[in-house]
């Protein structure tokens, strides 16, 4: 085709824009629009064209299609900019994947069942994949956490994978410590976080050069919860 | 009052870092624009719902997408907008129907301007429309029907009943007509 034709391309994306361009002709146009910088321009001068001379009326649209929107987009029909753990859409996600945990964990019953001290475990696993990454086991009043990282952790030099913990009803999660990237280490928790240790387990990869952060700065890559695992 | 075409760039851009707050006054600012077109497009309201849904949701995600320096964001959303109602209009023509003779799909909006259409046309939007005045009743019939209704020039030779070649030469004309005018303005 003869698409050098300063009218012929024109025309062509008059007729793309329009919708008039079907078929083979238009597969082959829309070929040629990768390559084709002046096509491309002639195509959204077209758009231009013809929204402007055709454009109908401003119609008012119900409210009710912004709230069907908001709560498709965001899972919340209020827009305003809210940290990532106060929006539900977030907790409606976690919901689902911890069914994904609960596999991983019957695992950990195994291996820590025959620990007298041990009275609690959990496995935090990848929010993305449901793949797990560490074992956490407690003691009774949650003291004292074991913590083995499954596989080793790819991490930029400062940066640092924080647990954290949401107690039921509390709106933040409130930091625990640092976790190992690789092997296992023990932990002891700080005497004022005992009363919200219960709560769900996050993980957060972030940066830690500035020291330890008050409150998540990034969406968590990791969650899990506390099972009881005290013997019947 | 609507934001300026430099406004709604700026909220396109913060769409873009995922600023849901810009996103809530890009919408504000410019569903009437982007409804008033899906309405012409189809009139079953719910339809017409789904696609002004659809196609803010097409412009949150690809808001980083959009070049300032080459489009006005109401164009750039508006063709946004008529491609999801494009879609959605094949995905609801696709769908089986009880009765597949139908000729006028039911969901196709009429071309007979309503109360609405005619008290707007006596307001600024009339200005816009000078251009397309310019064109003669058989192409200006032609052009829009395929602009909003997504009719092949087969379709629009049955709709209009006339000659392939005579619906052809009616859209060629009737584009470059429109170009000319809007070109001189």
């Amino acid at each position: 085709m003869r698409y050098h034709d300063p009218q012929l391309a024109e025309r062509l994306a008059a007729e793309y824009v329009l919708g008039t361009l079907r078929g083979r002709a238009r597969r082959r146009f829309e070929g040629l629009l990768a390559a084709h910088p002046r096509l491309r321009k002639h195509v959204r001068e077209w758009e231009q064209r013809l929204q402007e001379s055709l454009q109908p009326s401003p119609v008012e649209p119900p409210p009710q299609i912004w709230s069907a929107l908001a709560r498709r987009l965001f899972g919340t029909v209020q827009a305003e900019r809210q940290p990532w753990y106060q929006r539900l859409g977030f907790w409606h996600a976690l919901s689902l994947g911890s069914g994904v945990a609960a596999a991983a964990l019957a695992l950990v019953l195994l291996v820590q069942l025959n620990r007298p001290t041990t009275s609690w475990a959990g496995v935090l696993s990848d929010l993305q994949t449901g793949q797990p990454m560490w074992l956490i086991s407690a003691n009774d009043n949650m003291g004292l956490l074991r913590i083995k990282a499954m596989k080793s952790m790819q991490l930029q030099p400062r940066q640092a994978c924080l647990l954290w913990v949401k107690p039921a009803g509390d709106e933040r999660p409130y930091l625990v410590g640092r976790l190992p990237d690789q092997g296992e280490l023990r932990m002891e928790v700080k005497k004022s976080m005992l009363p919200k240790m219960s709560g769900v387990l996050l993980v957060t990869v972030e940066e830690i050069d500035q020291g330890m952060p008050e409150q998540p700065r990034v969406a968590p890559r990791f969650q899990g919860e506390w099972v009881s695992v005290k013997p019947i | 009052m609507r934001d300026s075409p430099e406004q709604l760039a700026d909220l396109l851009a913060r769409c873009a870092l995922g600023d849901r707050q810009a996103f809530e006054r890009l919408y504000r600012q410019s569903a009437a624009h982007l409804y008033g077109l899906v309405l012409r497009m189809v009139k079953d309201p719910e339809l017409a719902s789904e696609a002004l849904q659809e196609a803010y949701m097409k412009i949150w995600r690809n808001a980083g997408e959009f070049r300032a320096d080459l489009a006005q964001p109401l164009t750039w959303m508006g063709s946004i907008a008529r491609n999801q109602t494009i879609d959605l209009m094949r995905r609801a023509a696709s769908r089986p129907q009880g009765d597949a003779q139908v000729e006028e799909l039911p969901w196709l909006a009429s071309d007979t301007p309503g109360p609405q259409q005619l008290a707007a046309a006596a307001s600024d939007a009339a200005a816009l429309h000078r251009c397309l005045r310019t064109l003669e009743d058989s192409q200006r019939q032609a052009v829009t029907l395929a602009y909003f209704h997504d009719l092949t020039h087969e379709e629009l030779a049955l709709r209009l009943q006339a000659p392939l070649g005579t619906v052809k030469s009616w859209i060629r004309r009737g584009l470059m007509r429109l170009k000319q005018c809007l070109d001189k303005l």
